[in-house]
């Protein structure tokens, strides 16, 4: 399926900010498996002093840009046209529960990938015993590691409600889990939560999802702003899957993603810093509409 | 608690009329000098230090204001040779944690033959992925390492741990020698001691030397510090006025276009070296904790574009923290392909189940550290705790294993101290200081010794009532 991705944010100052400098991580990577990326182009109103392109250590794109003036308002427009095709069955079978440790020492692979990154508590997704007891109950029955995945997504899909009034970008997950809504990212970081318990590498994806579903299909939530989900890694010959708790789904062809990392401080779309006296009003759209006439 | 300790002065126990030859002049000045003058003495000395201000703060306490660290005018003695020794084991092990940490952060070969294994490092909250496969100016990261050395027999020294992030305590080796030498001249007339007055020379030297490929030939050197709510924030200013550069916060640096500026009256002026004293969480709110405001916005762009160096490196944590300590050994045998000279003490890792379960069932005998601990804070003497903690402790290490080690409890040494009854011996330790340029490594020949002053307190850290000596290295 092809897309045409469109994404606005917008913020507006009070009075201006100076000192300025921002990493955006806003754009679709061409290399993401099962996805490439026709054309792409993030532009920044006013435009920035600086302007530097990055490679974090994922693999993630990342621009940084930075203002020398005080400005009162900043604009970040982001244009693609990306292919995803649907999710590849995983190559091989998944692990069982029991062996994914056992699995997970024996990679000798340490790169940006490997799961030897996803295991440890990361900044936002510190291990908590209320999320780690659900995940022992609800997967008490599973016997791979991909069933685990399943069970707990489809799990927390059913305990959790979805409200974006009930939590902020920086409530904690389990702050989030002990109310029992929020939005994608606290579902994500729960889960990640709940799979590291379990001993299952598990990472964050942040990413689109497709505006309006196929005829016949329900909307998904999480479609009006970025979205994020979760990879999980089965065993050695299954990899890495991806799953979306907010939907309960699999990650597939509605999902495009920008980037990976173990948790949303790694991938935050927009992360900042400036010197300001007054409050700031924050917009943001996004459009992903599939393209039917390829010309 | 009574445990059978090497005495620095006596040696063993049961040998009291013999003192080792080291001491022998300090204690025919303890026998001869009248306590009268010994008071008098240990007042100016604390006059002394609150007239320089040397101060330090606790932190978590009510009166977490500015504290004097009790200093002990009694020094402490190592001979020439001991000190050959020391000297060569810890340029064997500053040399085997730089390259380890090229490698943790590199090509990873010391965890692809299993010399360490993988989860210890990845899953380590000290373990940095935005250093991997980066490249630091001349591939040093540890330029300034304090090495804690324990003693418990006439030969018998023990690395306890590495201070490999920014260790502390140099300016009181420092100071302690120049209260010594004001207090007692007449000590340092019938001993050679060798000086410890070069300390800065040398660090400054190291600093010049690490400068990035491209800075002048003399850098500008910056020392960062979080500021005066630090605890040591004394020791910032002291050395910034010692190495003659400036002191700065994250506030008066600023970078533009990959490169680091520091404001000053007369514009921007560019930074080469900075020597940080704030942790790798604080530098770049941009790169680590959003909420830091002590660091500055883009310090980790001009640092991983090699246009300024930090000292330490980034991600040093991993070195210095105690799961990895105990693989020392074979870490210093497969990067020096030599054995290690200055041991390690044996240690329990509790996330081996058999080893937490001897640990469960010996706590009262251990100490137990968090892997992650630094200063004291958070561990268990198990012979010096009550049940009640001990039992606390328990629960702590069953929930999470992996953040702990055990150690058997050692002797350490004792030295003579004056203590409110007279002269007693009490627990030491040292920490000398390795720097490491890349025109060599320089050891000040001394350290900063520190003292349990409580009876039996094997806990020499100043955050838990811990005081200090002068340490004299004598040259042959």
């Amino acid at each position: 399926m092809h897309y045409d991705i469109r994404l606005v944010i917008g913020y507006d100052y009070s009075r201006p900010v100076e000192a300025g400098r921002h990493v955006l991580c806003l754009t679709p990577p061409g290399g993401a498996a099962g996805q490439s990326v026709g054309a792409c182009r993030l532009t920044v109103v006013p435009r920035p002093d600086e302007w530097l392109n990055r490679q974090d250590f994922f693999g993630n794109d990342m621009v940084e840009i930075a203002f020398r003036d005080a400005v009162s308002h900043m604009r970040f427009e982001m244009d693609a046209r990306v292919e995803r095709l649907p999710a590849p069955s995983p190559p091989g079978a998944p692990a069982a529960l029991a062996d994914i440790a056992g699995e997970l020492s024996a990679v000798r692979d340490l790169g940006p990938l490997s799961p030897h990154h996803f295991i440890a508590p990361s900044a936002r997704a510190a291990p908590d015993e209320a999320i780690a007891a659900f995940a022992r109950d609800v997967t008490g029955h599973c016997a791979s590691a991909s069933a685990a995945v399943i069970a707990l997504g489809e799990a927390l899909h059913r305990t959790m409600a979805y409200d974006p009034e009930a939590t902020a970008v920086d409530t904690p997950a389990a702050g989030a889990f002990a109310l029992r809504r929020g939005v994608c990212q606290d579902f994500s970081h729960i889960m990640i939560i709940a799979l590291r318990s379990l001993g299952i590498p598990a990472g964050y994806v942040s990413g689109f999802l497709r505006t309006n579903p196929p005829p016949g299909q329900p909307r998904l939530e999480g479609a009006d702003a970025m979205h994020a989900w979760v990879r999980a890694w089965c065993g050695r010959e299954a990899g890495f899957v991806e799953y979306d708790p907010t939907n309960a789904t699999s990650a597939g062809e509605d999902h495009i993603t920008v980037a990976v990392g173990r948790d949303y401080a790694d991938v935050a779309p927009v992360r900042g810093v400036m010197r300001s006296a007054g409050w700031q009003v924050t917009r943001q759209s996004v459009d992903v509409r599939p393209v039917t006439d390829i010309d | 608690m009574a445990m059978t300790a090497f005495d620095e002065m006596y040696g063993l126990p049961g040998d009291d009329l013999h003192t080792r030859a080291p001491y022998d002049e300090l204690r025919r000045w303890l026998a001869a000098t009248p306590p009268e003058q010994f008071a008098i003495r240990r007042s100016q000395a604390e006059l002394f230090f609150r007239r320089i201000g040397i101060t330090f703060s606790v932190y978590g306490e009510a009166e977490a204001g500015e504290r004097i660290i009790p200093f002990d005018i009694i020094p402490r003695v190592l001979t020439g040779d001991e000190w050959a020794v020391l000297d060569r084991g810890l340029r064997q092990r500053v040399t085997a944690l730089n390259a380890f940490l090229a490698d943790v952060y590199g090509a990873g070969e010391c965890i692809r033959a299993g010399i360490v294994p993988a989860e210890l490092i990845y899953s380590n909250p000290a373990y940095l992925p935005k250093m991997a496969g980066r490249t630091v100016p001349h591939n040093l990261y540890v330029h300034i390492a304090g090495i804690d050395i324990v003693r418990v027999g006439e030969d018998a020294f023990y690395v306890l741990e590495d201070n490999a992030r920014t260790p502390s305590g140099v300016s009181y080796m420092l100071e302690n020698r120049e209260a010594m030498m004001r207090l007692f001249p007449e000590l340092f007339s019938c001993h050679r001691i060798a000086p410890v007055e070069v300390y800065p020379e040398a660090l400054l030297a190291t600093l010049q030397s690490v400068a990035p490929a491209g800075a002048p030939a003399c850098p500008t050197i910056a020392l960062l510090t979080p500021g005066p709510y630090n605890s040591a924030f004394y020791e910032h200013s002291f050395l910034a006025d010692k190495l003659g550069v400036e002191l700065v916060e994250g506030r008066d640096l600023i970078v533009r276009d990959d490169t680091v500026y520091m404001r000053t009256t007369e514009g921007p002026r560019r930074v080469d070296v900075i020597y940080r004293r704030i942790d790798d969480d604080f530098l770049d709110p941009l790169a680590f904790r959003p909420d830091s405001v002590l660091g500055v916005p883009g310090l980790m762009d001009a640092y991983l574009a090699g246009n300024v160096t930090l000292t330490n490196a980034v991600g040093t944590g991993i070195a210095d923290d105690k799961a990895i300590y105990s693989y020392m050994p074979e870490i210093v045998r497969f990067f020096t392909g030599e054995e290690a000279l200055l041991k390690n003490v044996p240690t329990w890792r509790c996330r081996e189940p058999e080893a937490l379960a001897y640990v469960l069932d010996n706590l009262s005998e251990l100490v137990v550290k968090e892997v992650n601990g630094s200063g004291g804070y958070g561990m268990l003497v198990g012979p010096c705790a009550t049940q009640g903690e001990i039992d606390q402790f328990r629960k702590k290490l069953r929930r999470s294993p992996e953040g702990f080690i055990a150690q058997p409890t050692l002797a350490l040494s004792t030295c003579p101290t004056f203590v409110a009854s007279g002269v007693a011996p009490r627990h030491v330790d040292l920490r000398p200081f390795v720097l490491s340029g890349t025109d060599g490594i320089r050891v000040v020949p001394g350290g900063l010794t520190r003292v349990a002053l409580k009876e039996g307190s094997l806990v020499v850290n100043s955050s838990q009532g811990g005081g200090t000596k002068d340490t004299w290295v004598l040259e042959n």
